[in-house]
């Protein structure tokens, strides 16, 4: 019988032209290059930018691995990583050293990404200036000028309000010395991960159809003054599972209106609770 | 004064919107340290001739600059791109601090808003650059970290003025900077002009279409009419002496 769909759901030329704006953007850090979006058989929001690099980079000989905040059993990651194994016959896992393919939403995986491993982030809002700069014609010459100091000035305020910035996602960094980019939904703590980092990132952006990369080896820089250096987020608690307090935690709240805490890398806190050695981590650990 | 070299310069400048002129062949020099007051009714071309001057319009002509550099370029000619780096030595305040200011951010990043777009990265060189700045133009710094949406209106003036004062300008252009506030207030602002103009030896083109404010400030008038120039002389000798008609009847006309 005829497959109802070509090999990884989207058509030739679909993957094809999603491949090569793959090759322009890792040739331009930092840069979004626009991209025909197709319709994707989820909402647009849920991941379909990832998703479409996802399926025009994936082969049968791939290993991937999906996680939604960190977790790889959440509904919308089980859902992506079952019709990604299904449309295109590849192994999945949980294991983030063991994926040649890692599609995410909001984190990065806390051991160290090799070479060879790509990591496919769900961008909803691709525009670091979005906020700062309504026009998007404007924002595009902004870019080309390489003039970022509306950013800075919004900086300036955060700091002068609250003496630091409080941006939990999409603080912005300038790749490679020249654009600047919002960095997806990511945590600060995230942040360095992508600085010189030895996997490819790539953004991709479905409902506003634009892409972007940050190539291997890439200098990522979050913007801050230099008198008031970048802080991740501090670490609050130790996870109630582990007792870890050296990477990204979750912070859930409890019946009795207090917090407690879990890892938020899912995939990484299965080994330690397994007693497995884990990779090296990207944030080696500071606090016991 | 007249054998000093002006600031800023405009030879022969001609705009016209459709077959409409809305300035024709006006020249005018700015000398330093010198209030050059640009009077005239609605729609004589005051507002064309400060958006030239601040490079938001193109026109016919020559306009000029005396900064090392510029010598000798006729900065009507420049691409936008490289306009940003000659609007660097001017500074615009609006009649309308809304069209300047960032409502909704504080005032002291208002004011250090233009030390940014020059580069500054470090947060105590701005933050105390801009307070002093808000301290020269009487601003109440107490209110510093407030945003201009919640100023009054002579206060959000002072914002604006902080902010040109910040970037150390050649020239402040001040378009009808006192309309539209009561007179109490008016007198304080233009204090501050005078104070500034005195201590720090500011030059400033300031346009509006009320004698009295002019008069209290400027050192020299020209009086536009009808996109021309048909009056230019002595603050002075131009209140006491009108030549022209339109400036007689603007002379008679003061209340």
């Amino acid at each position: 019988m005829k497959p109802k769909h070509s090999y990884a759901y989207l058509d030739l030329e679909a993957k094809r032209e999603i491949r090569r704006k793959v090759l322009k953007a890792l040739a331009i850090p930092g840069h979004q290059v626009p991209f025909a979006s197709r319709e994707m058989p989820l909402a647009r929001g849920w991941g379909t930018g990832g998703l479409q690099l996802t399926l025009s980079l994936v082969g049968p000989q791939d290993v991937v691995k999906v996680i939604d905040q960190g977790a790889d059993d959440s509904v919308n990651a089980a859902n992506l990583r079952r019709f990604i194994a299904q449309v295109s016959g590849a192994r999945t896992t949980t294991d983030t050293l063991e994926a040649t393919l890692i599609q995410s939403r909001h984190r990065i995986p806390e051991e160290r990404l090799q070479e060879g491993q790509i990591l496919i982030l769900q961008v909803p809002i691709p525009e670091p200036l979005r906020y700062v700069e309504p026009s998007d014609a404007r924002a595009r010459e902004l870019h080309a000028l390489g003039d970022y100091s509306l950013l800075w000035v919004d900086l300036f305020e955060e700091h002068l309000r609250h003496g630091r910035s409080r941006k939990g996602a999409a603080y912005p960094v300038l790749v490679h010395g020249r654009y600047g980019m919002d960095p997806s939904p990511l945590p600060r703590w995230d942040l360095p991960k992508l600085h010189l980092a030895a996997h490819i990132t790539l953004f991709g952006a479905g409902r506003e159809k634009r892409l972007y990369a940050v190539p291997p080896y890439t200098r990522v820089e979050p913007l801050a003054f230099v008198d008031r250096p970048f802080q991740p987020e501090p670490i609050l608690g130790s996870c109630r599972r582990s007792g870890c307090r050296h990477v990204f935690l979750n912070a859930i709240p409890q019946e009795d209106g207090s917090l407690a805490y879990e890892i938020s890398d899912q995939g990484y806190m299965e080994k330690l609770l397994a007693g497995k050695t884990s990779g090296p981590l990207f944030v080696e650990k500071e606090h016991g | 004064m007249a054998e000093e070299t002006p600031l800023l310069e405009l030879v022969k400048v001609c705009k016209a919107y459709g077959d409409r002129w809305a300035l024709k062949n006006v020249s005018l020099k700015l000398y330093p340290q010198e209030v050059l007051g640009v009077v005239g009714a609605s729609g004589s071309g005051k507002t064309t001739l400060l958006k030239i001057l601040y490079l938001q319009e193109t026109a016919q002509g020559e306009y000029r600059l005396n900064v090392p550099g510029w010598e000798g370029r006729n900065l009507l000619l420049l691409s936008r791109y490289e306009q940003p780096a000659a609007r660097h030595y001017l500074a615009m305040v609006y009649q309308d601090a809304a069209q300047a200011l960032r409502m909704g951010f504080a005032a002291l990043t208002n004011v250090a808003e233009p030390l940014v777009l020059r580069g500054e990265r470090r947060f105590g060189v701005l933050a105390a650059e801009a307070q002093e700045a808000l301290e020269r133009a009487d601003f109440p710094l107490e209110r510093a970290g407030d945003p201009p949406a919640s100023l009054s209106g002579g206060e959000r003036q002072r914002v604006q003025i902080a902010k040109a004062l910040v970037q150390k300008p050649l020239a402040v252009l001040l378009d009808e900077p006192t309309t539209g506030l009561d007179l109490l207030v008016q007198a304080t602002f233009l204090d501050t002009l005078r104070r500034l103009k005195r201590q720090l030896g500011m030059s400033l083109i300031l346009v509006s279409h009320d004698l009295s404010v002019v008069r209290a400030v400027a050192d020299r008038i020209v009086v536009l009419y009808q996109g021309e120039v048909v009056e230019e002389g002595l603050a002075d000798q131009v209140l006491e002496d009108p030549r022209h008609p339109f400036t007689q009847d603007l002379v008679a006309a003061r209340l």
